[in-house]
């Protein structure tokens, strides 16, 4: 579900009811979690270690029932669901009586998120379709279109799933106490935005007592206040350009086009990273070690590189559970290339019921298959010949590292049409745009290169004051990332002196404090 | 380096430092918010009175979105501008001191805000005849925009643009005869907004103010009910009438005199605000807003939306105004 901002232009991604009021819960950024945090880890640390668990899941159903209580209702019924597929499973002694119990669970995830995620989308495929075949269709406009998406469900429900195809595989011993099992689902940190954790990395560390650690307190607040800095310094920052490039699709060209797809693609990568970096350190102040979801996107080789760095909870999950399911890269050329294309596919299926998405991810998909085949076949065969090592000369790391971005804006440029329309039919109610309208003006003057119409406009619009401090943050972000390259930012900082340590992160709060956005903007990925 | 109030808003940079630049030109000055930004065209006035023979120079220094709480703050800054010629200001009770959440967190609203401003909402908020929830909502609004403003909260860009542009802001908003009055007729052709959207929904409002005629008799016949059953009876809110006759006060101390406008179309019921203007003292008040007084302008063809008059609208409520001053000043010389 989509809806429009305050202030009417721009397009935020969160849950919204019927008549379009946008549920706001505790967002990462908000003043509420300002004051829940410290009262939540108060608690924790505070009741007998035998009860922490509790104090866990009474958090997580605060957390998510802030948005809404229904979504609390929705987290039980996922949680009992799981629970006692996976203990039944386990009662189980062949794989066959196994399965019906891993098809319940499935059936329950899947369903839901079908439902609440999917139906609409599905129906409006088959009106479109008997449309071109001029057949009538009866069904009267659905009941299910005014549903309320619950907040980070595609996360929940694979993080769930997770569990029970581990027990399945024999990967995880199922649960037996259901308040372990409901505090791992109940996980505030990780629950509404990822990481999508596994159970037998989670789980263990929930069933364990954490005393208050000095150290982890300290790591954890350096991480979360750099994923801040990452969300309301530059990506909320982002959004402005963003939004504003894609709703005046008819006027931009060329450069602007190519400035706002990688202004996007930032936006989106400083935004999700920085709510994990946020996640990773709340888990970590409470004695919790979370998986890692990003290790610096930007600086990958190619596009199967950029797989392993972006969203990693993601893409080893589709990885584990679908990819290997497929056969991998075992099988025969053609069936790699259609498992790489198909599991993109749905990836893009994963973060939005529309089909600009799932064409995004089916061209980045395309796209790994095509370097699939490339390095299977021509590599292979001249390495380690003159021509491969004129080629590696001239065609350097760098030079990998910029194509494949330059690779990934050309797709991901349509990531974005989707919401684009929403908005740009929101504001224009008169005159319906199709996406495709939208995307064949971005993709027709992508390659206008002589032209960067719109560029000032879209600079001035926040003034150029605003345009260069961003592009101060966005260079930081960079060097930052270079320079740690895949240590951990609070590992480093620590590793400071005290001085040289304090000054560092008093500047990231000060840069937070005076630059940052805080009028409640949303993470970009709670729609999915 | 300290801030002034209005670093914020653009437009109001603009008047108010031409105004301190040209100040010794003006003896009257018009506070308020859109209503008087809009609606008070100085050139009118200063035409009416100087043809009775007044020396009456004026400038309109209202700004958008100011509610009573923010031309507490506008007057205070006015009487620190060096100006021994000022002798008249005025003063809008158009408004409690709501406002519309969503310009929450902007540097335009977040700028207007200080202690003694959030001081003076929570004197006035808990006391308005609204439910509870609304009341804390509004309080803790005016709370943390002062705390943003107290710590520049995200606003840094604006202070720095602030500081290195202030010289380059579109002079348009001075009005054409900078005087301050800049109705909304301009506004909808003027194409260096601030926001490039706001043309959009000036445009939008003026739409629907046109279209729909329920909501416009609807409006109309608020107001006029809500001055058929004013009674003299009727008690005003002590913490608005606390607060005007504060401004008053500090205008009298400098031997000024404040003159209370009560303008047509305010989005306030009048039901509040008709009591409190009626507690002003005599010979300070201004009234042009009633319909039976003043049909015309809930006229469509004096109207831009449903709030503000257009261009035709505002000439007509400036001459009424002018019409009335000269009246309240000629007894006053007499009583002199």
């Amino acid at each position: 579900m989509y809806l429009i901002d305050v202030h009417g232009y721009f397009l935020l991604f969160l849950s919204a009811d019927s008549n379009g009021n946008q549920i706001l819960g505790m967002l990462f950024n908000s003043l509420h979690f300002l004051l829940f945090f410290p009262i939540f880890c108060y608690l924790y640390f505070s009741v007998p270690k035998k009860h922490q668990y509790k104090v866990l899941i009474a958090g997580g159903y605060y957390f998510y029932g802030n948005f809404s209580p229904f979504f609390a209702i929705i987290l039980f019924i996922i949680t009992c669901n799981d629970f006692f597929s996976a203990k039944m499973m386990d009662r189980e002694d062949s794989q066959q009586k196994k399965k019906k119990w891993l098809y319940l669970s499935m059936l329950g995830n899947l369903g839901i998120l079908f439902a609440f995620k999917y139906l609409d989308f599905v129906d409006d495929n088959i009106r479109a379709l008997l449309q071109v075949f001029h057949i009538v269709w009866v069904v009267p406009e659905p009941w299910f279109n005014t549903w309320i998406v619950p907040v980070g469900l595609s996360f929940l429900t694979f993080q769930s799933l997770s569990y029970t195809i581990d027990v399945y595989k024999g990967l995880t011993k199922a649960e037996t106490q259901f308040g372990y099992f409901a505090a791992f689902t109940a996980f505030w940190p990780v629950m509404v935005n990822g990481p999508i954790e596994r159970a037998k990395n989670l789980l263990p560390q929930i069933r364990q007592t954490h005393d208050f650690n000095y150290d982890n307190m300290r790591k954890g607040l350096i991480r979360m206040t750099w994923g801040l800095f990452k969300k309301v310094v530059i990506a909320d920052r982002l959004s402005f350009y963003v939004n504003d490039m894609y709703s005046h699709y008819n006027e931009v060209s060329g450069w602007t086009i190519w400035m706002g797809a990688f202004f996007f693609l930032l936006q989106v990568y400083c935004d999700f990273s920085g709510y994990s970096d946020i996640a990773l350190g709340a888990a970590k102040v409470i004695g919790i070690d979370v998986m890692e979801n990003f290790r610096r996107p930007f600086f990958s080789k190619n596009l199967a590189d950029f797989w392993t760095r972006w969203h990693i909870s993601l893409s080893t999950w589709l990885t584990d559970y679908v990819f290997f399911y497929l056969g991998a890269y075992k099988a025969s050329s053609i069936k790699v290339v259609f498992n790489v294309i198909f599991v993109l596919a749905l990836c893009g299926l994963w973060h939005g019921a529309n089909w600009p998405m799932v064409i995004s991810f089916t061209m980045v998909g395309i796209c790994m298959a095509i370097r699939y085949l490339w390095q299977n076949n021509v590599v292979k065969a001249i390495r380690p010949s003159n021509i491969y090592s004129l080629f590696s000369r001239y065609f350097p790391g760098w030079a990998h590292s910029i194509l494949t971005i330059l690779i990934f804006l050309f797709c991901f440029l349509l990531f974005r049409v989707y919401s684009a329309q929403v908005t740009i039919n929101h504001m224009h109610p008169e005159t319906y745009t199709e996406w495709t309208t939208i995307a064949g003006s971005l993709y027709g003057k992508l390659f206008h290169l002589l032209s960067a119409n719109y560029f000032k406009e879209l600079i001035l619009i926040k003034g150029i004051i605003a345009f260069i401090l961003l592009i101060i943050f966005i260079v930081i972000l960079f060097l930052t990332e270079a320079l740690i390259g895949d240590r951990k930012i609070e590992d480093v900082l620590l590793g400071q002196d005290r001085i040289q340590g304090w000054s560092i992160y008093a500047v990231l709060l000060i840069c937070i404090i005076w630059f940052g956005i805080f009028n409640n903007t949303t993470f970009v990925y709670f729609q999915y | 380096m300290t801030l002034p109030f209005y670093w914020g808003d653009t437009t109001q940079t603009l008047k108010f430092d031409f105004y301190k630049k040209n100040s010794e030109k003006f003896n009257a000055v018009y506070l308020g918010g859109s209503l008087e930004y809009r609606h008070v065209d100085p050139y009118v006035i200063d035409s009416v009175l100087q043809k009775k023979g007044y020396d009456f120079r004026s400038f309109n220094i209202a700004a958008d979105g100011h509610t009573i709480i923010e031309e507490m703050t506008d007057l205070d800054g006015l009487l620190a501008v060096h100006n021994p010629d000022l002798k008249y200001i005025f003063f809008s009770i158009s408004s409690e001191p709501y406002f519309f959440p969503a310009n929450l967190h902007t540097s335009k609203w977040v700028s207007w805000h200080s202690a003694k401003s959030t001081i003076h909402a929570l004197k006035i908020i808990p006391t308005l005849p609204d439910d509870l929830r609304t009341r804390v909502k509004f309080c803790y609004f005016y709370v943390i925009s002062w705390l943003e403003n107290l710590f520049k909260l995200g606003q840094m860009p604006e202070v720095i643009r602030y500081y290195s542009q202030r010289d380059t802001y579109n002079k348009n908003y001075l009005g054409t005869k900078e005087n301050g009055f800049y109705p909304y007729d301009d506004e909808e052709s003027h194409s260096f907004m601030e926001y490039k959207w706001e043309d959009t929904l000036i445009r939008k409002s003026k739409e629907e103010y046109i279209n729909n005629s329920s909501k416009r008799d609807s409006l109309t016949n608020d107001i006029i009910s809500s001055f058929e059953n004013y009674k003299d009876a009727d008690k005003a809110n002590a913490a608005m009438v606390a607060l005007c006759m504060e401004a008053y006060k500090k205008c009298a101390k400098k031997g000024i005199q404040l003159f209370f406008i009560l303008p047509p179309r305010a989005r306030t019921n009048y039901t509040l605000l008709l009591p409190v203007f009626n507690t002003m003292p005599e010979g300070s008040k201004i009234e042009v807003a009633d319909p039976r007084k003043y049909p015309k302008y809930y006229e469509v063809d004096y109207g831009y939306n449903f709030h503000h008059l257009n261009d035709k609208g505002a000439r007509l409520q400036s001459i009424d105004m002018a019409k009335q001053l000269v009246e309240l000043m000629k007894v006053q010389r007499d009583t002199l």
